[in-house]
């Protein structure tokens, strides 16, 4: 429990593979995206690596705080994204306080972040036997032939390499964490690499399944699931349900230890937990943001929290680059 | 203060299943010019010894309108939760099936896949039938193992073929093509046309005539041109004067190949049975198409 550098990339693959789990609409074809895949990894491993370079040469007041907006706005659009998804696959069931508590209250005991390393990894393992499970009762329905054989096109890889580019902020959270090289190697390139193999490995299992509908259908997971052979996905809504709850709150409990780090400063010990005042307002804010955009459409303030992401990035990278210089011309003066 | 005003804000969304229209199957038939849609719904409150469904009908011009008009008809709100079956109509082309199917996409989301049928052509009265059709559905799914999700409408781009319910014994098999008016085979013929397009992996048919009777569990491969079938544990029977198993097996195999070459014509504008799909994963994008064949093997 008092491990002195935990290993916080569990977590973060949860978090990247929430993202692939919870997506309400397939964006590519699977040849096109394993393509795309080879380029997009290394990109965006670099995109983090730079970016934690340039963090390191000295984030201003004003780069902390857009961070710190960039995370807050993204808890907010994974809580609604979750509660959209539960209206849509199990409509009536729960409410929107009541799924904004579930996923918020166990963030009091994740305010650690040995104790978000341990719960990543447990939560990690849950969702591959989930997914494993998923596979094998869907298995019969696969098709080979469901494949699409058509010849593809630029656009073709130009939406997959669009999708597989969306910047999420688990690639520039390993950014604040201290000492990065005592927290493995290639950290970013394994998470992304991870990330988009998972994504195109479920969009590949979607075409043998839908064939030429894949695009059209919504949640096309979760109703491939339910199509399958173990009633555990038809019927056990509530088991579903907890899982994505738990999923969530990792990411959101991972988001929220960065934030508290950028807000409360680095400077404090790492594994110290997030003061109990400050995640009073957390947990009181996060609801009432998510009741006054309930009729927000998530999709679309997905892909805006990416351009505002990439914005950042490219302005922290501009601001390393300029301390650096600054730091260089005072050495050369 | 934040959280009271979540929770006065908020509000309370669920409605228990019991209050529910729980929407178990639904019926689509042409009616004139129009379309007349059937709801077959669980009846919550029925007594133990009565029929436990209900159904609620109306008619429109439009699939989509008469939907609404069935569901505005019901006190309460509509949950197609449970929906496990849909039924077509009979005469259904391409274009149309795509339509409704894609409107039971939009309305029954949460459901898990639904079984799709295309009506016989008879006439129905929806209060006496809808029942007896929806049983015949199932029942037919149990013996044949046949079984056609609403996503297999729209696996292949420009066609696709959906079970029907048969006026006699067995089931119907209907191609529906984007460029060619729909063909609905019968008997050996359809349970071919489902083997071939992986929809059941069950043989159980009358050949010959009507003079004999055949069941086996199928297995269809391909090889670039060749389309093999694996008849696994095959019963063969003469309905009519006894007959050795050499001459019931010659039977069975002339009525195959005369049903595949029926089945390879009216497939051949398109890939319905996915021949071209295979040929071009053998021999690649550029290779001559081969006129399928077919073998038949007893294992």
């Amino acid at each position: 429990m008092k491990c002195e550098h935990p290993s916080l990339y569990a977590a973060l693959l949860v978090g990247v593979l929430v993202n692939v789990l919870l997506r309400s609409q397939t964006a590519y074809w699977c040849r096109a995206g394993a393509a795309a895949a080879l380029v997009c990894a290394p990109v965006l491993a670099l995109v983090g690596t730079l970016f934690a370079a340039s963090w390191r040469q000295g984030a201003t007041p004003l780069l902390r705080l857009l961070f710190a907006v960039l995370l807050a706005g993204t808890s907010v659009l994974e809580l609604l994204r979750l509660w959209n998804l539960a209206q849509r696959l199990y409509p009536g069931a729960v409410m929107q306080l009541a799924l904004c508590l579930l996923v918020l209250l166990p963030i009091l005991y994740l305010r650690r972040v040995s104790a978000i390393s341990q719960t990543a990894y447990v939560v990690l393992c849950l969702l591959c036997v989930a997914t494993a499970g998923m596979l094998l009762s869907v298995f019969p329905r696969l098709r080979v032939a469901n494949l699409q054989n058509i010849a593809l096109t630029l656009p073709d890889f130009a939406d997959a390499a669009s999708d597989q580019l969306t910047l999420y902020p688990e690639y520039l959270l390993p950014a604040l964490w201290p000492e990065p090289q005592k927290r493995g190697r290639h950290t970013l390139l394994r998470l992304a690499g991870a990330a988009l193999g998972f994504d195109v490995a479920i969009h590949a299992v979607l075409e043998l399944f839908y064939g030429a509908a894949m695009p059209l259908r919504a949640d096309p997971l979760h109703a491939a699931a339910r199509c399958g052979a173990l009633s555990v996905f038809t019927r056990m809504e509530w088991l579903q349900l907890i899982l994505w709850v738990m999923a969530v709150t990792v990411k959101l409990a991972l988001y929220l230890y960065a934030m508290t780090r950028l807000l409360g400063g680095e400077s404090r010990q790492e594994n110290a937990a997030a003061n109990l005042g400050s995640f009073c307002v957390y947990l009181l804010l996060m609801p009432t943001a998510c009741l006054l955009l309930r009729g927000l459409d998530v999709d679309a303030a997905l892909r805006w929290r990416s351009a505002f992401t990439w914005g950042f990035v490219i302005l922290a990278w501009i601001g390393g680059a300029a301390a650096w210089l600054c730091r260089k011309i005072r050495r050369c003066s | 203060m934040s959280l009271l005003a979540a929770l006065l804000l908020t509000g309370c969304g669920g409605q228990p299943l019991s209050k529910r229209e729980i929407v178990r199957a639904v019926f689509f038939e042409r009616q004139g010019s129009g379309y007349s849609v059937c709801l077959l719904l669980a009846d919550q409150n029925a007594p133990e010894d009565e029929p436990a469904f209900k159904t609620a009908s109306a008619a429109a011009s439009t699939p989509a309108q008469a939907l609404e008009n069935a569901a505005a008809a019901l006190p309460g709100t509509v949950y197609y939760g449970l929906l496990d079956a849909a039924a077509l109509p009979a005469d259904v082309d391409w274009a149309k099936a795509q339509e409704i199917g894609l409107l039971l996409y939009d309305r029954a989301q949460p459901a898990p896949e639904l079984s799709v049928f295309l009506l016989d052509g008879a006439p129905h009265d929806w209060q006496k039938d809808a029942q007896s059709l929806y049983e015949h559905m199932q029942a037919i799914e149990d013996r044949y193992k046949v079984h056609c999700g609403l996503q297999q409408l729209f696996t292949q781009c420009t066609d696709c073929a959906v079970p029907g319910l048969p006026q006699g014994t067995g089931y119907d098999f209907t191609l529906l093509a984007s460029d060619s008016a729909p063909r609905r085979c019968k008997g050996l013929t359809a349970q071919l046309a489902a083997l071939l397009a992986g929809q059941t992996t069950r043989l159980e048919t009358s050949f010959a005539a009507d003079t004999a009777a055949c069941t086996a569990r199928v297995e269809v491969t391909s090889t670039g041109g060749t389309i093999q079938l694996h008849l696994h544990g095959a019963d063969l029977r003469s309905l009519a004067a006894p007959a050795d198993e050499t001459t019931l097996c010659q039977a069975l195999e002339a009525d195959l190949q005369t049903s595949f070459r029926t089945l390879a014509r009216t497939a051949a504008a398109n890939d319905l049975f996915h021949f071209t799909f295979w040929q071009q994963a053998l021999y690649g994008p550029n290779a001559a198409p081969q006129t399928p064949a077919l073998q038949i093997l007893w294992e």
